[in-house]
């Protein structure tokens, strides 16, 4: 039976960010991007939104020539497209930094970030912060604040205070403040102990 | 103007987090560097000094054609063997007059030498800017604007890193242009078009001008109609036989959704197939004309596609061919293996092939080889050459594989199996119709009835069996004594009836002169043993009055 256009899409290991609806991601070399899809199926397939068609037959009547989706193609429900929590754990993959880092492209690791998205107090700039940890050296308060303030706002949908007219306004003490709060709640640590201090995010 | 990386720049609207002004750049690919064993002598702050000094001199010329310029300047280290090293970079061109106001950077402690290099090879950025006259100062962001000489202007740099694209270059269009009507004379003309062209490419193009060279040149039709719900890629499909000329349209039905870099592959695949295989779709739409009367003619044919025809070794065939449009034919990657050396080390034509292909495929590794990245690049490249096997599960590894197997002069057709099974197919339908055109229908279906079971007891299982989920709907005979196989009517949808409804008027496509009917009107008129094919989506497939 063939899964119907406007209720399913059909993804591979070859193409299945875009038509999830997520965001690419820079820096994953084939293998991680095959761990990272079977990881993905694992996840849809727990929220009930994948359904197999059975295997490629090939060929098809002698009157046409196909170029099928190799291997069983996945027929993936709309619903999985507005799947808000998919989008942030990926968005949150990619924006940690994350395509190293071998446990996060298990279902397992997926559900970890899930619950770091759902600890992450977006309103407050905090998811903004653990992301740009990954994206300075060294890792400190100052430095992340160096590459928000002024900049496009990350996650404009998320109402952050900090939000003023589509760029980021957090400052330096805010964004000491907020890391110290975060490591209090054990999102992030200290890596050292003399100022000034870096932090990374616990994973 | 394009674009310049190392000569552009955009001002952020909103400065940074000490207040200063913020200019964007865009990383460049490379640039002339001159390069130092990191020391106190060059590193940041010192060289920043350095460069001010010399910029100061191009502003100070007394020629306009050295003052009026603009260019950045990128500073980065890198580690080695010997040592971390420093690189000050400036744009590869760069006349005469001007470099010799910074030439003397080569007096800096530490130097080693000058040449072209990768920016990407360097952690660093931008250090400083000159605008026909104004020089820029880079600092942190979180530094207070400089107390520092009064002729700098003082900001900080953010830097965006474009995504790798591969270079795809302009396709010269091929001789000639076939018709849209396509017979296997014709197809033998256009198959040897298709084969001139794919030689003369000197690197891959983009999917915009594949298609309309498809179009214009191959007279192929290109549709992005298969959803995203399709578990097809792509189909190459024959359309309605023409009977003045027994001529044929043909069609290239993509998923609309895929990006460029896939659809220019799945093009690039499906035309493959029309190069070396129309002769079986053409045949296959001969008996499917045939079968309407006579459907034991489609069984037949079939039943020998079944035994004389390997799909998987078609595919296997065309993705062969189809590498040859991301690794031209006229790149000798084999000399290139036996030529180059790094770091005392060969990479082998398999080794070349995978990086080639990088930024062409879709999921590949997004970024460039370089020095630094050089081990782990190779040891990707060892991963996935060493997982290639038979049964490749995605297209990315097809693809590689296929592109290995031709660079390494592996047939592409041993003991040309599928030539010869194409010969079979040839003979069983010269077979089909002479016993078709020797004898009436009825008598045609018994001969053909007794031929298919002396080959398989069940004449059933050789019945088509109907893959084509969207090509028609099928509305089954009403009644068929056992074993007996339906005929068929081709049904399209009247003028009145442009969206194909059910409930709406249908004409016969091969007696469009007669008048239209319902789906019921139609059943009235039937025979009890004739199936209905109703046709939605042939809109593309071209006036049979042209030419």
């Amino acid at each position: 039976m063939a899964a119907r256009s406007g209720e399913y899409v059909t993804i591979s290991p070859d193409y299945f960010l875009q038509p999830l609806g997520l965001g690419e991601l820079r820096g994953l070399p084939p293998r991680r991007r095959r761990e990272l899809y079977n990881a993905i199926v694992d996840y849809l397939h727990q929220q009930g939104l994948v359904r197999e068609f059975g295997a490629a037959v090939p060929g098809g009547t002698v009157q046409e020539v196909e170029l099928r989706v190799p291997g069983t193609p996945l027929h993936v429900h709309v619903s999985a497209i507005k799947e808000p929590q998919l989008k942030e754990i990926i968005s949150l993959l990619g924006g940690l930094g994350l395509v190293d880092h071998k446990a996060a492209f298990t279902l397992t690791g997926l559900q970890t970030l899930a619950r770091l998205v759902s600890v992450l107090k977006t309103e407050f700039g905090e998811r903004s912060v653990v992301e740009a940890l990954s994206d300075v050296k060294p890792p400190t308060a100052d430095a992340v604040a160096g590459i928000l303030h002024g900049a496009r706002c990350r996650h404009p949908g998320a109402s952050c205070r900090f939000l003023f007219d589509g760029t980021c306004t957090i400052n330096g003490p805010a964004v000491a403040t907020t890391l110290e709060d975060l490591a209090r709640r054990g999102i992030v640590r200290k890596l050292n102990a003399v100022a000034p201090y870096e932090y990374a995010v616990t994973i | 103007m394009a674009f310049d990386p190392w000569r552009d720049i955009e001002e952020r609207p909103t400065a940074d987090v000490a207040g200063k002004p913020v200019d964007v750049h865009t990383r460049p690919a490379e640039g002339s560097a001159f390069v130092y064993m990191l020391n106190d002598g060059v590193a940041h702050e010192t060289m920043l000094e350095a460069i001010l000094e010399r910029l100061r001199r191009i502003r100070d010329a007394s020629s306009k054609r050295v003052r009026e310029r603009r260019f950045n300047v990128w500073y980065g280290t890198t580690p080695d063997a010997a040592g971390d090293l420093a690189a000050i970079m400036f744009p590869d061109r760069f006349d005469y007059r001007a470099w010799r106001r910074l030439q003397d950077l080569d007096g800096l402690p530490g130097y080693l030498h000058q040449g072209s290099f990768l920016v990407a090879e360097l952690d660093g950025g931008p250090i400083a800017r000159y605008d026909h006259g104004t020089i820029t100062g880079y600092l942190s962001p979180t530094a207070p604007p400089s107390d520092g000489p009064a002729d700098v202007q003082w900001r900080s740099a953010t830097v965006v890193v474009p995504a790798r694209s591969a270079e795809r270059k302009w396709m010269l269009p091929p001789s000639g242009r076939a018709s849209a009507w396509h017979t296997g004379e014709t197809w033998d003309a256009n198959r040897l078009r298709l084969l001139g062209f794919v030689w003369h490419l000197r690197a891959p193009g983009t999917y915009e001008r594949l298609r309309l060279l498809t179009e214009k040149h191959f007279g192929i039709v290109v549709r992005e109609d298969l959803g995203a719900a399709d578990s097809r890629y792509g189909v190459l499909r024959m359309g309605f036989l023409r009977w003045s000329d027994f001529a044929i349209p043909v069609g290239v039905f993509l998923r609309g959704d895929l990006p460029d870099d896939l659809k220019y592959l799945v093009l690039a695949h499906e035309l493959s197939h029309y190069a070396l295989h129309f002769p079986l779709l053409y045949l296959g739409a001969l008996v499917d004309d045939i079968a309407r009367s006579v459907p034991e003619a489609a069984a037949t044919f079939e039943a020998a596609v079944a035994t004389h025809i390997d799909h998987n070794a078609l595919e296997r065939q065309a993705d062969h061919f189809m590498s040859h449009f991301l690794i031209p034919a006229r790149y000798d990657v084999q000399r290139l293996a036996g030529v180059f050396s790094e770091m005392g080390r060969q990479p082998s034509a398999a080794e070349w092939v995978w990086r080639f292909l990088q930024p062409l495929l879709p999921g590949a590794v997004d970024e460039g080889i370089t020095w630094r990245n050089l081990e782990a690049m190779t040891t990707l490249a060892a991963e996935d050459l060493a997982a290639l096997d038979d049964a490749p599960t995605t297209l990315y590894a097809r693809v590689l594989k296929a592109a290995v197997e031709r660079v390494e002069g592996l047939e592409h057709d041993p003991g040309n199996a599928i030539a010869a099974g194409l010969d079979e197919l040839q003979a069983t339908f010269d077979e089909i119709t002479r016993i078709v055109t020797s004898m009436d229908n009825e008598e045609a279906r018994a001969v053909l009835r007794q031929r298919m079971a002396k080959e398989t007891s069940d004449i059933s299982a050789s019945s088509p069996r109907d893959m084509q989920l969207d090509r028609y709907e099928l509305l089954p005979a009403v009644a068929l004594e056992s074993g007996q196989l339906a005929r068929a009517i081709h049904l399209v949808p009247a003028a009145d009836n442009p969206g194909g409804n059910e409930a709406g008027r249908w004409v016969d496509r091969h007696h469009p002169d007669q008048p239209a009917e319902t789906i019921p009107g139609w059943r009235e008129l039937l025979y009890d043993d004739v199936a209905i094919r109703l046709y939605r989506q042939e809109a593309w497939q071209p006036d049979p009055a042209s030419t």
